[in-house]
C-alpha cells in the first residue's frame, strides 16, 4: 500500500512538473497555430470526442437515399461551406486548414471513413469545440442538408477529377478572386495577359 | 532505476512533436518553356522564369478535362497554383492550354 501511495505521489509530482515546464515552454514562445497537435494530444482529443458522441447518434444510419440527385446537393453544400477548410477532395490542404489547430482531418482516409453516418452527422451539426469546425445546425432540426453531407463525404474517397473540376466552379470567391479567375481564363483561351499582371501572389 | 525510466517517459510523453506547414497559394501565369520529368519551367507574363516542382497529387487540367502530364509541352499556356515548400514552389493544379496568342490585327 506504502509503495502504492508513493508511485502515485511520483506520479503527480512528476505531472506537476511536466504541466508547469509545458506551461512555462507556452509562455516563453507564444502562441501559434503553425505547428500540428502531437502525436499524444491528438490521439488524446480523439478518443474523448468519440467517447462524447451520444450512443444514439452513433448507431444512426443515414435515412437519405444516395442519389445523384442528393450526391449533387451535397457536393455544391461541401463546395460552398465545407471546402475553404476541408478542400473540395476533402484532403485538408487549402490555406485555412494548413495552419488550422488542429489541422482537419483527411476526410477521404479510414479514420474518418470509419465513423458511423449518425457520428459525422453529429459533428456536422454540433462542431468539435477547441477546433475550427463550427455548429453547423441546430437541435432537433434534423437537417436533411446535413445528412445529404453525409453521404457525400461517403462519397469524397472515390471523387473524380471531372467533379473536382466542377467543383472549382461552387466555390465562394471575392469579386477579386472572380477578376483574377477570368483573367486567367482568358489567358489560357489565348487573349493578351492583362497590362499589369499580378506576380506571382498568394492568397 | 525502473522509477526514474517510467517517470522520463511520462515527461517524454507530454512533449508535442512539432510540424511546420506554409500557407497560402501561388498562382504562376505564363508559358511554358522548359520541362522535366519533375519539373516545369514558365516565362511569367512579366518576363520572369520560374521553375515549379510537380508533386504526386499535382493535378493537371487542359482546357476544362482532366489531363495527363505528358500532355503539357513547351509552348503551351500555364496557369500553376502552387505552394511553397521549403526554396521550391510544388504545384497543386497545372491549368494549361495549347492556345495561341490571339490575333492583334
Amino acid at each position: 500500500m506504502r509503495h502504492l501511495i508513493f508511485a502515485l505521489g511520483i506520479c503527480f509530482v512528476a505531472f506537476v512538473i511536466a504541466a508547469a515546464c509545458y506551461a512555462g515552454w507556452m509562455i516563453h514562445r507564444g502562441f501559434s497555430t503553425r505547428s500540428a497537435p502531437g502525436a499524444l494530444e491528438s490521439s488524446l482529443a480523439l478518443s474523448i470526442r468519440n467517447r462524447a458522441c451520444p450512443s444514439r447518434f452513433r448507431s444512426m444510419r443515414n435515412p437519405v437515399a444516395v442519389t445523384p440527385e442528393v450526391l449533387r446537393e451535397g457536393m455544391e453544400h461541401w463546395a460552398d461551406h465545407c471546402s475553404p477548410c476541408h478542400a473540395n477532395n476533402g484532403n485538408g490542404e487549402t490555406m485555412y486548414g494548413r495552419t488550422m489547430y488542429p489541422r482537419p482531418p483527411d476526410m477521404r482516409r479510414k479514420e474518418t471513413q470509419d465513423m458511423s453516418d449518425g457520428e459525422l452527422y453529429y459533428t456536422i451539426q454540433n462542431g468539435v469545440p477547441l477546433s475550427g469546425m463550427p455548429a453547423f445546425g441546430t437541435p432537433g432540426d434534423n437537417d436533411l442538408d446535413s445528412w445529404k453531407l453525409v453521404a457525400f463525404i461517403r462519397h469524397l474517397p472515390s471523387l473524380s477529377q471531372v467533379e473536382e473540376i466542377q467543383m472549382e466552379k461552387m466555390n465562394p470567391k471575392s469579386p477579386e478572386e472572380l477578376d483574377e479567375e477570368q483573367e486567367e481564363e482568358n489567358f489560357l483561351q489565348g487573349n493578351p495577359a492583362p497590362a499589369q499582371p499580378p506576380p506571382a501572389h498568394h492568397h | 532505476m525502473k522509477r526514474r525510466t517510467l517517470v522520463a517517459a511520462f515527461l517524454l510523453l507530454c512533449a508535442s512533436v512539432l510540424l511546420h506547414a506554409h500557407g497560402g497559394m501561388i498562382h504562376v501565369m505564363g508559358t511554358v518553356t522548359g520541362m522535366t520529368d519533375k519539373s516545369v519551367t514558365v516565362e511569367t507574363t512579366d518576363k520572369k522564369t520560374v521553375e515549379v516542382l510537380f508533386a504526386d497529387t499535382t493535378t493537371f487540367v487542359n482546357g476544362s478535362k482532366p489531363a495527363d502530364r505528358k500532355e503539357l509541352k513547351i509552348g503551351d499556356r500555364v496557369v500553376i497554383h502552387a505552394v511553397k515548400v521549403k526554396d521550391s514552389l510544388e504545384a497543386h493544379e497545372v491549368r494549361f492550354s495549347q492556345a495561341t496568342p490571339a490575333s492583334t490585327h
